[in-house]
């Protein structure tokens, strides 16, 4: 306990919360500041930093691959996570009603959450190539196989449904702990009123899931901007640059391409652009929430 | 909890954390400063797994001379190979002791980054060196006047032909660019229980795709300078005509379903499997895959693999056997290891006239020793020994040394895959592209026009 200006400040929660902090600075901070340094050199991992300005942030903003890393960033990460919400919210809503064996339904529901992304991508690759076994069935049944993997547009579709199923459960388990702590006196009430089961949803439901959903999208907006393990082990962000998003650009730019400036200067666009996403986001959601 | 336990379970989390973190950035340096003196008791090196096999049978004879306890190694793809040695050696100390590295993926500022080699080769000489390894291949491998790797194993292509098929199909072996394509055309077709095979493919992700084009191209026009992406004078030349010819002949065999459909999500690995499972008829890669692709326990195509070369057009005049893209990998030693002595043993040992061999006879190993290619025992026992000695002779590099070659491939690769899938015409796509690279050569001062 310490004294200012004859105050008596607790200093015991700042000791126990220390250890965190250091760790955070340590692996997230100081990084972070570290990759905003060298975005200002031209230079390849472990050799000598030419200083070289803005001129990365200048070619980041002018080179059009760049740009178009930023528009599919952003439609795989709208598309994915209106759909990662919608079946979230659909299979929360179904197991928060009890029923036989709802455990172990829930416990199927969420195990693509508990595999590897690796894993379950490198499977899902196999599955999706052209000689896989969906183009098996497809074949079986009269359809000509899809190149779901090196068509433009079944590659972006196809990466955005692997996302969707393997974060899918993320979303369900936050809104099913929202859904069964409600209370139920609320929905005997409206019942009783005469509500129907639709009305239920929309005046009860729903608003008391906001906050849920709040926490739900806002973590998953940020982690579905920056995915990279889908994308790149599935495509590698092809074909011609149709899966290449943000995150597999900053790689191919830094690891592949040995640029590690130009990636740091990628990584803190990439920093920037999901911090001016959160804020619309969180922006559009309290005012959802709290004023209409 | 009492304000006295709080205290001690605090100071006690931020010692941890700092011990820990003091560990991670560099802590135990008088350890390992002691442990240079003796053996390691483990030697790391990052490669691929073609590297461990050609290791293979070598290792115990170098633990019982040296008392290493054991070599490991981590295996990676060729592009993650390259980048975990590049961020390893950047290191405060790297966590490897050897790497291999591949010609076309080495540039003089990650050559900077290794151990120099002349001091070792002066304390613990290789015999037969420099007079039996290749002159070029060592200059490559030179940086600011100091040898930086050692050559270990010749990367020569040609071109693998499943010859069940060609007899499943009654046509011969091709001898000319033209009847390759027309074989590979016949080639391609659907059995009846709906398996579809494959008269060509290869591994034609971004980075790797300009290779195939390079191919066909050099196989066209193998008199002119313009059939590279970036010739070797540094102009670049993939709008030129010979490009362009041979991704229009690249997009007629895709629409043809000659070309697998997955061509440009391929690895290597993906088109070895296709070929060993027996549905690729020919495919151009690494000539020493040919034992693999006769090896009974891991190909199904086992006895009905031959290597020819890929021929050059029925036009061209020539002694050259055919078209050969050549590259070569390298041990090399990280400048911030800890164990460069017996890092240099161990490539001393694998280098040595003996272990070439031993490794070119069992291990599907092609030499860079000139003497091991030519041992008669050599040439007895692996079938392929004179078509690799004929392919070497006419070997090119397909892109010339600079940085941005990575850079390059990619604009060139998806340029090439727009107008294989008919998203945009070749012309089109290597305006675009060559507007790209002339940048990234500029940008580096060699661009010459």
């Amino acid at each position: 306990m310490k004294r200012v200006s004859g105050r008596r400040i607790d200093l015991y929660p700042y000791g126990l919360v220390a250890p965190i902090l250091i760790t955070l600075t340590a692996i997230v901070f100081i990084p972070i500041v570290h990759a905003g340094y060298t975005s200002f050199f031209r230079f390849s991992l472990g050799d000598e930093m030419e200083f070289v300005g803005f001129r990365n942030y200048s070619r980041m903003l002018s080179d059009p691959i760049f740009w178009n890393s930023v528009w599919r960033t952003l439609v795989f990460t709208i598309s994915s996570l209106l759909f990662q919400y919608l079946i979230g919210l659909g299979f929360a809503l179904l197991m928060s009603k009890g029923f036989k064996w709802q455990r172990l339904w829930i416990a199927l529901l969420i195990s693509p959450a508990a595999v590897s992304s690796v894993v379950a991508t490198v499977i899902w690759g196999y599955m999706l190539g052209f000689d896989g076994v969906i183009n098996f069935m497809l074949s079986r049944a009269g359809i000509e196989p899809i190149r779901w993997l090196s068509s433009s547009r079944f590659a972006f579709i196809s990466v955005t449904t692997v996302t969707v199923w393997k974060f899918y459960p993320e979303i369900m388990l936050i809104l099913y702990a929202s859904l069964v702590s409600m209370p139920q006196e609320l929905f005997d009430a409206a019942e009783v009123d005469g509500a129907t089961g639709w009305q239920r949803f929309l005046s009860i439901t729903y608003p008391l899931l906001l906050p849920s959903t709040l926490v739900a999208l806002s973590f998953r907006m940020i982690f579905t901007f920056r995915e990279f393990a889908i994308p790149w082990l599935l495509t590698e962000g092809g074909p011609t640059r149709a899966t290449n998003f943000l995150a597999v650009h900053m790689y191919r730019t830094a690891f592949v391409h040995w640029n590690s400036g130009a990636g740091s200067a990628i990584a803190w666009g990439i920093m920037f652009l999901t911090l001016a996403l959160s804020i619309i986001y969180l922006r559009l959601m309290y005012r959802r929430m709290f004023i209409n | 909890m009492s304000r006295k336990q709080d205290i001690v379970i605090g100071l006690t989390c931020i010692i941890s954390l700092l011990v820990s973190v003091g560990n991670v950035f560099g802590g135990g340096s008088a350890e390992e400063e002691a442990a240079v003196a003796e053996p390691p008791a483990v030697l790391s090196g990052v490669g691929h797994s073609v590297h461990e096999q050609a290791a293979d049978g070598l290792i115990e004879e170098f633990l019982n001379d040296t008392g290493v306890g054991r070599v490991e190694w981590d295996t990676f793809g060729i592009g993650e190979i390259h980048s975990t040695i590049l961020r390893q050696s950047a290191l405060p100390s790297a966590p490897f002791d050897f790497g291999y590295v591949l010609s076309g993926d080495v540039h003089p500022r990650m050559l900077s980054r290794f151990e120099p080699l002349d001091d070792w080769l002066a304390d613990y000489p290789i015999e037969g060196f420099p007079e039996d390894f290749s002159e070029g291949m060592l200059e490559a491998v030179t940086y600011d006047g100091a040898l930086r790797a050692i050559p270990m194993r010749g990367v020569v292509d040609a071109l693998h032909v499943n010859v069940d098929l060609f007899e499943e199909r009654g046509i011969d072996l091709p001898r000319t660019f033209e009847e390759f394509v027309a074989a590979a055309h016949e080639l391609t077709f659907e059995r009846e229980d709906g398996t579809r095979i494959y008269g060509y493919s290869a591994h034609g992700t971004p980075g790797n795709i300009p290779g195939l084009v390079m191919n066909f191209a050099e196989a066209m026009f193998p008199e002119s300078e313009d059939s590279r992406i970036v010739s070797s004078d540094y102009r670049v030349t993939i709008s030129e005509n010979p490009t362009i010819e041979a991704i229009s002949l690249v997009r007629k065999l895709y629409e043809a379903g000659v070309l697998h459909p997955d061509i440009s999500t391929h690895s290597v690995d993906d088109v070895t499997r296709l070929y060993e499972t027996g549905r690729l008829a020919m495919w151009v890669g690494n000539i020493t895959n040919y034992d693999t692709f006769n090896d009974p326990e891991r190909s199904s195509v086992a006895g009905s693999s031959e290597v020819i070369a890929l021929p050059y057009t029925e036009t061209y005049d020539t002694d050259y056997v055919g078209v050969t893209p050549t590259q070569f990998w390298s041990f090399m030693i990280p400048g911030n290891t800890h164990n460069a002595e017996y890092a240099w043993k161990l490539i001393r040992h694998l280098s040595s006239a003996e272990s070439q061999l031993y490794s070119g006879l069992n291990n599907a190993n092609q030499p860079t020793r000139a003497s091991a290619l030519a041992n008669e025992e050599y040439a007895a026992e692996v079938a392929y020994a004179e078509l690799a000695s004929q392919l070497t002779e006419a070997a090119f590099v397909n892109w010339p040394p600079f940085e941005g070659r990575s850079e390059a491939a990619d604009i060139a690769g998806n340029a090439i895959i727009a107008a294989m899938h008919g998203d945009t015409s070749p012309e089109d796509a290597t305006a675009e592209a060559a507007d790209q690279i002339r940048r990234l050569l500029e940008d580096e001062g060699l661009l010459s026009e």
